[in-house]
């Protein structure tokens, strides 16, 4: 037991690292790089509204004036701190802005993600009973042309199917972003269909692969031989050792799901955080940005580490190698 | 000076006493009951309006203040969905450019000095709080606007605001003005109900025919019918709603049946609402686009020269033939003045490229020149196709101008967080209003930020005239007046003028009477109804 606490302090650890290497990035890209963050607000050939003296009072004001290594341990702190600062044009909290965009999109990705889980394992395993039967090869090309669809072209087929045609849901997502949680989750039944469609598609690959893979193993043919049950066998002992490549895959699709909101919140006017993104990236609002790409990588990070401890967990070897 | 009436005396300033609405201080007509639709309130003939339903529109111009703001109940902040839902003025301008009574119900200039004119207030009205309108929420209501800034010509012009009785109040100016009244039609100057100088007009509430229920600053709001709207049996609809949008979510929503009104559309998507089953409206005119040049500081275009040739060379008849199929109609001349007034000045010369090349040469530019970029947003989603226009025509005269988009959010703010008080070399929204609020734009001291910083000999001669042509009042007089303050622009070039532009409304059929106005501000929401 003790080395698997050590084996799973290990990943939080490293989690942290990384996350701090996001933040030291994000630090290096807005404020250490040529130039600095009160440069970066300001594009080049607009430098020319502003003497020295009104840049170094900018400096001053942001407190751009001390040591490097202060202000990254600053901003390092408040980051994990969820100190995300003031914006630059209303000074309000950062975290006022995007409280609401970011809870929003998070009950969005998470639904997504939910169902898409579900959509995969049902879709993987059924593919995967009868690989190059009928079910299998509707499926497996269905995903491949669910793959190959970019995130926005999936977005307005639903619109255009979903909701100008059959009337099933809105076109447009109208919404306050302060809305009740449940107000939002209502009203994100068809973004989060056309999230699910594009992650599942990768991810029903990597189970399918995986399935296929652990069905022709000795131990399933012995199973068969002493008479279990197909859906047994395919639940109990082939599930847990094929869902490891896709939980690999985990981190990959969170990421590809963060961006996909981005994208899917457009076209739907949905109230999230992706929405705040754009806008603050249009606005030069560092410190906004600062905090959203943050909590990006949290996610991203956070996800990386539930699917170390599911495979942790889930695949003996990987104890095997850490005793 | 001969003895002349009040009636003669304002038939002289040319503001005719049927748009004045003064036929009851007169006695020439019926004085209106408190709750009566005044006459210019008709509906087309043979309508039969509806009661019930909801509007539920998108609006494409984005957020220009609001999605910035915190303060979503503050009328400031609501050109971009449309502030006449809610809040009311004192006075309203139709479409054809005649000042309509709103919450006033008269006016006059108290004597011949045009240094103080007296507004009679619509008795009866009531806010949505249940309190009715009198002389102290209007005095109360411009001088919040008067600190807050609400409005540069209210600052310059009015020393204070005086109640002569309960439904009677006195405008103080500081110098003759005889277009006085145009200046309360402006979208910010509403009227709130009496509260404390912090609180006043921040709680949503006003005399408009919807009540406001809820806001979200970057999105839009919902509104209940005003069951007390001071129009006896207006609103017609029940609920309003508005959405900021883009162009295709609009198209999307129309489509889906969640919306059934777009305001403010791109007018080469006109065809694609069509076939959305919607009509489209066009107003008369509409918001129009100036590039604010900054002058106070050393800049290229410094140099008259320079200036004339931009304008020049700009092809503005290429903008209205390719992105509003309007060819021919009014195009810019360099002053704030619209084509849709009476006094507007067509140039002589729209597009003369070889004139442009002289004059860069002659300013020492024989091989083109690189002007500074100019920040815009796309207020009006055709607007990138315009600058892209602008951008391709002043290249044939050898000038590279950037164009530089930036989101609309924040604009206002970021056009003038520096170089204060002129900002940046922008695109500045220009509304078509009265003449002497559209010249007053370009006067050197109140429309600093448009005209950048305006200064020199022909600035000195524009504000000398400037002050004398709106204290004139003999309306002749003054028209020529305002022929020679846009030969004086034209000439200086403090800034460019495009044109010719017009805002389009697509609503659905059963949406009957909603029309689209030159002034995006001045759009009623008393008059529509919704049919099925």
């Amino acid at each position: 037991m003790p080395l698997i606490f050590s084996l799973i302090l290990q990943r939080i650890a490293f989690a942290a690292l990384i996350l701090s290497l996001v933040v030291a990035i994000v630090y290096a890209g807005t404020e250490i790089l040529p130039g600095d963050a009160i440069t970066a607000m300001i594009p080049q050939d607009e430098l020319v509204f502003y003497t020295e003296a009104d840049l170094k009072a900018l400096r001053a004001e942001y407190g751009m004036d001390r040591p490097v290594i202060v202000r990254f341990a600053e901003m390092w702190w408040n980051q994990f701190t969820f100190n995300f600062g003031t914006t630059l044009t209303q000074r309000e909290p950062v975290i006022d802005r995007i409280f609401y965009p970011i809870r929003n999109s998070a009950i969005m990705a998470g639904v997504a993600l939910l169902c898409m889980l579900a959509l995969v394992l049902t879709m993987g395993i059924l593919a995967s009973l009868k690989p190059g039967g009928k079910l299998d090869t509707v499926l497996s090309s269905g995903t491949l042309i669910a793959y190959s669809l970019p995130d926005f072209v999936v977005g307005n087929l639903f619109v255009m199917f979903f909701a100008v045609w059959l009337g099933l849901a809105p076109a447009v997502i109208m919404i306050n972003t302060n809305a009740d949680p449940l107000a939002v989750l209502a009203a994100a039944l068809l973004p989060v269909s056309a999230l699910c469609i594009s992650g599942a598609a990768y991810q029903f690959r990597l189970l399918r692969g995986g399935m296929i893979e652990a069905m022709s193993t000795d131990y399933v043919e012995r199973a068969r031989l002493a008479g279990l049950p197909t859906w047994r066998i395919a639940l109990v002992h082939v599930l847990p050792a094929a869902v490891i490549p896709m939980l690999n895959g985990m981190t990959q699709f969170v990421a590809g799901l963060i961006s996909g909101t981005v994208v899917i919140e457009a076209v739907f006017k949905f109230p999230g955080a992706g929405i705040e993104l754009l806008r603050a990236l249009s606005q030069r609002e560092l410190p906004t940005i600062q905090a959203i790409a943050f909590l990006a990588a949290l996610a991203v990070v956070a996800a990386n580490l539930i699917s170390d401890l599911a495979v942790i967990a889930l695949d003996p070897r990987v104890r095997r190698r850490a005793a | 000076m001969s003895s002349i009436t009040k009636r003669q005396f304002l038939q002289i300033l040319g503001l005719g006493t049927a748009s004045l609405g003064v036929s009851g201080l007169f006695g020439a007509g019926p004085a209106w009951a408190a709750a009566d639709a005044p006459d210019w309130a008709g509906l087309p003939d043979g309508a039969a309006p509806k009661p019930g339903g909801k509007l539920v529109y998108g609006q494409t111009y984005p957020n220009w203040d609001l999605g910035t703001s915190d303060r979503g109940e503050n009328p400031y902040y609501w050109i971009d969905l449309l502030t006449r839902s809610i809040w009311n003025p004192l006075v309203w301008i139709d479409d054809d450019f005649n000042m309509r009574g709103e919450l006033a119900q008269s006016w006059e200039p108290a004597d011949e000095t045009l240094t103080k004119w007296d507004f009679k207030l619509r008795e009866g009205v009531m806010f949505h709080n249940g309190k009715e309108m009198t002389s102290q929420d209007v005095i109360d209501s411009m001088r919040s606007h008067i600190e807050r800034k609400g409005s540069g010509f209210l600052n310059k012009w009015v020393v204070d605001v005086e109640a002569l009785g309960p439904y009677t109040v006195r405008f103080n100016l500081t110098a003759p003005y005889a277009e006085f009244p145009f200046l309360l039609a402006e979208y910010r100057l509403v009227i709130f109900p009496s509260a404390a100088t912090d609180v006043i007009g921040f709680e949503g509430i006003g005399t408009g025919p919807y009540k406001l229920v809820e806001i979200d600053n970057k999105r839009g709001f919902k509104a209940v019918r005003n069951e007390d709207y001071w129009m006896a049996g207006r609103p017609f609809a029940d609920e309003v709603e508005g959405y900021i949008v883009t162009t295709q979510t609009a198209i999307n929503g129309l489509r889906a049946g969640q919306f059934n009104a777009v305001f403010n559309i791109d007018p080469t998507t006109a065809g694609q609402f069509e076939d959305a089953g919607a009509l489209i409206h066009r107003a008369r005119g509409g918001d129009q686009f100036l590039l604010t040049m900054p002058k106070n500081m050393d800049m290229i275009w410094n140099d008259v020269r320079v200036r004339q040739a931009l304008s020049l060379s700009i092809d503005r008849e290429a903008i209205n033939t390719i992105v509003y199929q309007d060819p021919g109609t009014w195009i810019g001349n360099d002053s704030h003045m619209s084509g849709l007034n009476a006094e507007f000045l067509p140039r002589e010369v729209a597009l003369d490229i070889e004139e442009a090349k002289r004059l860069l040469a002659e300013a020492g530019h024989p091989n083109g020149i690189t002007l500074p970029s100019i920040v815009y947003c796309p207020s009006f989603p055709e607007e990138p196709r315009i600058m892209a226009i602008i951008a391709e025509s002043v290249k044939k005269a050898g000038i590279q101008l950037e164009l530089k988009e930036i989101a609309c959010d924040g604009f206002s703010a970021y056009g003038t967080a520096v170089n204060a008080p002129v900002g940046r070399p922008r695109r500045s929204l220009v509304g078509p209003r009265s003449p002497a609020i559209n010249m007053g734009r370009m006067e050197p001291e109140v429309g600093v930020g448009e005209n950048g910083g305006w200064a020199g000999p022909k600035a000195d001669e524009y504000k000398a005239l400037y002050n004398a042509t709106v204290a004139e009042p003999d309306l002749a007089k003054r028209t020529e007046m305002y022929h020679q303050l846009q030969r004086i622009a034209q000439e200086d070039v403090p800034a460019i003028m495009l044109g010719g532009r017009r805002n389009m409304l697509a609503h659905m059929p059963n949406v009957k009477n909603l029309r689209a106005h030159s002034q995006n501000w001045s759009t009623r929401f008393d008059e529509f109804w919704i049919e099925g």
